[in-house]
């Protein structure tokens, strides 16, 4: 069963003077627990691909279901409870909190779900920590971290929901070899034992390999 | 809460120029719309010895017009201040009294005379205004009927005139005139201005010096309102007196003006407009309303554009918040919400300055050389339950005039471009 499928997908930008096509007939689509890679030169819309996918942009023409459910329309109080409840996500830059230390940056997404109860919520946020073995940095702020604690972070932060999908764009790019390797082993994990379905943007071929299947993409379109 | 703390804090440690710049003008804000606020409570606000503000009545001035042709106005005489006063359903003490203050020469067992503020006042007065007695007592009806020249003095005036002597059955010598101390009372302030006074002296019906005609005088008529009581309806039966005064006055070709007296202490407070004007509390309200209005708006446009500035720097905070769940209506809830924390402590501090500025400048509430020094309001007019829901009420709307639009504009961000905002 397809968890997300998209269905004749564009974008197109609007200026005053050009029109650029993002993308362009675009149909995916992806099955539960699966980990795809989308891969492709800058600017071919991976990145604007993943966003349309998180309920963040609005593609021009085309329709997206998610867990069986169309977005063709609806409210912003509509498209945040869904991505509340069903998406995680996961930045090259990691986007974490400055001023939050890393529990409440991964309590976070808990705090805009209702009814959940703030012990419920520090339950939850020990638990995935732990699980990232980044337990001992609870206190600490992300300026008092390394690149790659950052990202155990910001995972820690995207799983603490528990969504059935995670959109990563380019979770390495901004971490040495090393830590690249750690995090892309922590999202194999995370895929493998609690069947969370993963769409990556990257531009690393082996990381690529490493999943289950590899969309390319050029000039917003989907070339194998 | 907490996590709107440590963004407080974040920002004080990581933008300290505009989160100090922010607190200090909201604190300035608070404190000069504190103190135009106090200026004005403390002139309706109980307080000893007018602890009765909001039972009370002042019946001032009497009217007459001749047909249009000449017109009369003037404080009343006693017998006109009776025949529209005395005996009020729904009174519980009506007192006649000289409003005016009359500076003084005085002189006690000391040998050098004071200057003092005398005011002449009935036996019915100390049961409306809580004079504190020290010593002695209060004037008797009798003493008041018969115009016996006896003299209530403050502590001040006790201290001053008879040094150590103990004052009470002593002669103090007042406007050149004999009097006995029977009494005296702990110092009051001159913004209790119809009550204060340093020296108490019988308002006898029969004094020369009160009069000037039938009609005119020097007197007030102080009603202490029952409780529970509507004004209103002591202000109706003062017109039914009134249309009975024109009746007796009309063979004369007369009538009188009625101008809504007797007045509360929200007029009493304004200041009484001349004797043939009626008070305008409504204008003055306004303009008041007016002066707090730019108070808070010049202040809040500053706020407005120091606190876009910081949400400037935090978009990319909110493009995850949104990727997160969070509505747009929460983003404007959750920064008017941290703002208004900010407003509410610079507020405090406002509050506070301006409280000790209310209480140690007297010459903010009028001359110095009127009041005098000791016009120092009690603490508990300036700061009580009151003026501080007042001061959270105003903090709210400053919050709410600086954050609105920035909060709003911050919510509108579109996710993406927010996220990807370096």
């Amino acid at each position: 069963m397809s968890i997300i499928r998209l269905s004749g997908i564009s974008k197109v930008y609007h200026t005053k003077e050009i029109e650029t096509t993002a993308l362009e007939n675009i149909n995916i689509n992806v099955e539960r627990g699966e980990f795809v890679s989308i891969m492709g030169p800058s600017g071919c819309g991976k990145s604007t691909l993943l966003n349309i996918i998180g309920l963040l942009d609005r593609p021009t023409t085309g329709s997206i279901e998610l867990l069986g459910r169309s977005f063709d329309t609806g409210s912003d109080g509509d498209l945040a409870h869904f991505r509340n409840e069903n998406l995680g996500f996961v930045f090259q830059s990691f986007h974490l909190i400055p001023s939050l230390n890393v529990a409440a940056n991964v309590e976070l997404p808990l705090t805009y779900r209702s009814g959940m109860h703030a012990a419920e919520r520090r339950r939850r946020v020990q638990e995935v920590l732990e699980r990232l073995e980044m337990s001992h940095r609870i206190k600490h702020l992300p300026s008092q971290l390394s690149g790659g604690q950052c990202q155990r972070v910001a995972i820690a932060r995207a799983m603490v929901g528990r969504p059935a999908i995670i959109l990563a764009d380019e979770p390495t790019g901004n971490l040495d070899s090393k830590m690249g390797a750690e995090v892309m082993a922590l999202l194999h994990k995370l895929n493998k034992e609690d069947g969370t379905t993963i769409v990556m943007v990257t531009h690393n071929e082996a990381q690529a390999l490493e999943t289950d299947r590899i969309i390319r993409f050029f000039d917003g379109r989907v070339i194998s | 809460m907490k996590t709107k703390l440590l963004q407080i804090l974040y920002d004080v440690r990581h933008q300290p120029v505009i989160a100090w710049v922010t607190f200090i003008a909201t604190a300035l804000s608070i404190f000069l719309i504190m103190v135009v606020v106090m200026m004005q409570r403390v002139s309706v606000v109980p307080f000893a010895p007018e602890s009765c503000r909001d039972r009370l009545l002042l019946g001032a001035y009497i009217h007459v017009s001749d047909d249009g042709h000449n017109d009369s106005s003037a404080p009343m005489s006693y017998e006109i201040a009776r025949k529209l006063y005395e005996g009020l359903d729904g009174v519980e003490h009506t007192s006649f009294f000289i409003r005016d203050w009359d500076p003084v020469d005085v002189k006690g067992t000391k040998n050098e005379y004071i200057t003092a503020k005398s005011r002449f006042v009935d036996a019915e007065f100390f049961n409306i205004f809580d004079h504190k007695l020290l010593q002695g007592r209060f004037f008797t009806p009798e003493e008041v009927k018969a115009g016996i020249p006896v003299a209530i003095i403050s502590e001040r005036i006790a201290r001053e005139a008879f040094g150590d002597d103990n004052p009470v059955g002593a002669t103090i010598i007042i406007a050149q005139k004999d009097y006995r101390v029977c009494g005296v009372v702990a110092d009051s302030s001159p913004l209790a201005s119809t009550a204060f006074a340093d020296i108490f002296r019988v308002a006898w019906p029969e004094n020369p010096e009160l009069y000037y005609g039938d009609m005119f005088g020097r007197f007030y008529a102080g009603l202490l309102v029952a409780d529970g009581v509507d004004f209103e309806s002591v202000r109706e039966q003062v017109r039914r007196r009134y249309d009975e005064l024109d009746s007796e006055l009309a063979p004369e070709g007369k009538k009188t003006v009625y101008h809504g007296s007797p007045f509360d202490q929200e007029v009493i407070g304004a200041g009484l407009s001349g004797s043939n004007v009626t008070p305008d509390v409504g204008s003055a309200r306004r303009m008041r309303y007016i002066i707090y209005a730019i108070l808070l708006i010049v202040p809040a446009i500053n706020l407005s554009s120091m606190l876009h500035s910081r949400m400037r720097r935090r978009v990319s905070e909110i493009g995850v918040r949104r990727a997160y769940g969070c509505t747009r209506s929460r983003i404007v809830f959750d920064i008017i919400s941290e703002n208004f924390i900010v407003t509410l402590a610079g507020g405090f501090i406002g509050v506070a300055a301006g409280v000790i500025f209310a209480y140690s400048y007297s010459g903010l509430y009028g001359s110095v050389a009127t009041l005098g020094p000791e016009a120092r309001p009690e603490i508990g007019a300036l700061l009580n339950w009151t003026t501080i829901g007042i001061a959270v009420g105003l903090c709210f709307i400053l919050n709410i005039i600086s954050a609105s639009v920035p909060a709003i504009q911050a919510a509108r961000v579109n996710p993406v471009e927010a996220i990807n905002k370096k």
